[in-house]
């Protein structure tokens, strides 16, 4: 079987309504024609729209960081002056290693004379796969303030695949992280197409940009959806007007509604309660099939 | 005094808080540390005085002098090396290094590795130095390098407001590190609240004293009260919804200069921080 | 010739995995007598980052003149290119992507 198509759904920042649209088309598509992926692993969301049971739950293991052994360790600092990530630092007396700050690049267990310092790999979150209403989902939660989301995401995804595989389904709904970070380079890297939320404000152009750029240094398909476009029609018309020169097709506009804002507070999708923005929301999925060619 | 302003994502007036906070405030800088978007300025438009380029260390391969012994490669766990012997060759994978310098501790060929420096991103000082900002190179894979590199342009003003990236990964750590006070941004709906949780974990975590500020709050929902109430936060200010606050912040205008009426509302919260802290 | 294969299990009659970095098995085998020189378990599989890389450097340090799998990431191919590592991509059982690479030209 063909490995399935990966649409992943990103903005340039948070609270553009990326949620909004992902939750949508989640509820557009049929229960079994997609698996659904929450790659927002830093503050996963989508579970809220769709009430999950988990099925499975697993550790994901992270990075390993470097541990001191006191009863080894001579006083030397040798540590401290060899970490560039300003890991180490000498309190009560003793030389300590933030975990935090840890990049776990060696360095210091290498440069260490009395060998008293190891690596440690740490359980820095967790990935689940749940049942909902509307299929399938994988999602996962990181610790606060640990690292390595992008391989997380990575992982997310990966499981999307199999689950994918097991079931017969043959595209892969990823609903992205914010920003233009690692985290969504994992997230768009190999998908079909990627869909941008932008909202016409002050910075809606420049973060367009920016996220285009990520898309286009990974030559991943990008089309863009305006959400909230009434809220400054020119700068809407802006944004329209620079798709048009960049060839990047418009796939819809998607007025401030207080139906929307009534529903999230619901826990909603606003296709689930808006009747217009439903119709839109068809719109938007046909046009993204016909691009990604799925029936 | 430096207060970090945080919030779980994006997009949930976080930019509005910080800035409003560095105009209404007497011997305050703003510090723009969400470097991925940074965009205080288009609120501050701050006269910029001062635009340094910023780079990390990395290595470079001497082939004349390398034996391909592959030692390098074996210890950078990143593995951002490939030495390749039959080409008398070795690959760097720039995008993947991380700038640690072990591959130079390790190799045993004096000279086969010198460290030579990669630009990652800019960092501009402006106001008398009371505004200071960072934007991260497209394609840097972390934004913590650069945020720990702004740190040294943070001025002694009496208050400095760091604008932290959003979410709960790594560059939101290094920004709230050293804060003495975190004030959290949310949105009274179930993802603000959401997310808010998720921010108050690391903030707890890091033992900070910290308190919510509420945007578009809305009279009819109080989930962003009941969320506080049940984790014993303070609730410091609610910012009702209002169109013409949220038309104005789409044209780059500040909350305090639409409605001017916020800048007492923020000056008697710095005042209030200043004693929970003390 | 020492052929290196991304394999999704430990005998001749596995399947090339269908990723290459992240595949379950690493395989070598001598390809014109289908002897088996090694079949571990990817301890790459699960790693975080520059996975492409570390397998890359695992076929150039031992010796490997050929890779059968599936497509390579960027990092990888220009490793292994760099190598003179040849590429050979194949679906199908291992048995069958050994007949298949011996008859190649
Ligand atoms: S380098 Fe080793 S011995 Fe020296 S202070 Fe660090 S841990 Fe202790
Ligand atoms: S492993 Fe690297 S980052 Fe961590 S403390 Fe040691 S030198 Fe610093
Ligand atoms: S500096 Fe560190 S990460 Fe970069 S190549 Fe050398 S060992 Fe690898
Ligand atoms: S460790 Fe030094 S000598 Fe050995 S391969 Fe690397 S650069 Fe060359």
């Amino acid at each position: 079987m063909k490995r399935a198509k990966e649409l992943v759904i990103i903005s340039g920042k948070g609270g553009t309504g990326k949620t909004t649209l992902s939750g949508s088309l989640v509820r557009l598509l049929g229960k079994n024609e997609k698996v659904i992926c929450d790659s927002d692993v830093d503050a996963a969301d989508m579970f809220l729209l769709f009430e999950p049971e988990t099925e499975r739950e697993e550790d994901f293991r992270g990075k390993s960081i470097a541990v001191i052994n006191y009863d080894k360790c001579v006083d030397c600092g040798i540590c401290q002056k060899v970490c560039r990530f300003d890991a180490v630092a000498l309190e009560d007396g003793k030389y300590q290693i933030n975990p935090y700050s840890c990049d776990g690049c060696t360095y210091c267990m290498l440069a260490c004379p009395a060998k008293a310092i190891s690596m440690e790999q740490q359980v820095v979150g967790k990935w689940f796969i749940s049942n909902t209403d509307s299929g399938s989902m994988v999602h996962a939660r990181l610790k606060p303030g640990a690292e390595n989301s992008g391989n997380l995401v990575t992982m997310v995804k990966h499981q999307s695949h199999l689950l994918a595989e097991e079931n017969g389904i043959s595209l892969i709904l990823i609903d992205g992280p914010p920003g233009i970070g690692c985290p969504v380079t994992s997230a768009i890297s190999g998908a079909n197409l990627a869909v941008i939320v932008t909202e016409p404000t002050f910075s809606g152009i420049h973060d367009l940009e920016r996220v285009l750029g990520v898309t286009g240094h990974f030559q991943v398909s990008s089309a863009i959806v305006i959400n909230k476009y009434d809220m400054n029609e020119k700068n809407s018309r802006d944004i329209e007007r620079f798709a048009k020169e960049k060839d990047i097709p418009l796939l819809g506009k998607i007025p401030l509604s207080t139906c929307v804002m009534d529903a999230i507070t619901r826990n909603k999708t606003p296709v689930d309660s808006c009747p217009d923005i439903k119709s839109i929301m068809e719109d938007i999925l046909g046009k993204i099939k016909k691009l990604m060619d799925i029936q | 005094m430096k207060v970090a302003v945080a919030s779980g994502k994006g997009g949930t007036g976080k930019t509005i808080v910080s800035t409003s906070l560095f105009l209404s405030v007497n011997d305050a800088a703003y510090i723009d540390m969400d470097v991925e978007e940074p965009n205080g300025a288009i609120f501050i438009s701050p006269e910029i005085e001062r635009e340094e380029r910023f780079s990390l260390p990395v290595p470079s391969f001497n082939e004349n002098i390398c034996t391909f012994c592959n030692a390098c490669a074996e210890a950078c766990v990143y593995s951002a090396i490939s030495v390749i012997p039959q080409a008398k060759k070795v690959l760097f994978f720039e995008e993947l290094c991380h700038s640690c310098g072990v591959c130079k501790y390790v190799c045993p060929e004096p000279g086969a590795i010198v460290e030579v420096p990669k630009e990652i991103g800019t960092i501009r000082v402006g106001n008398n130095g009371n505004f200071v900002e960072g934007t991260l190179d497209i394609g840097i894979p972390s934004a913590v390098p650069l945020i720990s590199g702004i740190k040294r342009y943070i001025p002694d003003n009496d208050v400095v407001i760091l604008d932290s990236p959003p979410g709960t990964s790594c560059p939101v750590v290094e920004t709230l590190k050293d804060s003495d006070y975190v004030i959290l941004v949310t949105e009274p709906t179930p993802f603000g609240i959401n997310d808010l949780s998720l921010a108050l974990d690391i903030v707890r975590e890091l033992e900070k004293p910290h308190g919510i500020i509420v945007n578009k709050h809305n009279e009819k929902v109080s989930l962003a009260r009941e969320f506080a109430r049940s984790k014993d936060v303070e609730i410091l200010l609610e910012i009702p919804f209002s169109r013409k606050v949220a038309e104005g912040y789409s044209k780059g205008i500040p909350l305090v200069d639409i409605e001017p009426e916020y800048r007492s509302n923020f000056k008697d919260l710095i005042e209030r921080i200043r004693v929970t802290i003390s | 010739m020492k052929v290196f294969v991304a394999a999704a299990g430990k005998d001749l009659d596995s399947m090339v995995a269908d990723r290459f970095a992240r595949c379950p098995v690493i395989m070598g085998i001598e390809s014109e007598t289908g002897e088996i020189l090694e079949a571990i378990d990817n301890p790459y599989k699960d790693g975080t980052g520059g996975v492409g890389v570390k397998v890359a450097n695992h076929i150039i340090q031992n010796g490997y003149k050929a890779a059968i799998g599936p497509q390579t990431g960027p990092n990888a191919t220009s490793a292994l290119e760099e190598g003179g590592i040849e590429l050979f991509t194949f679906q199908g059982t291992i048995r069958d992507a050994l007949e298949a690479f011996n008859k190649r030209k």
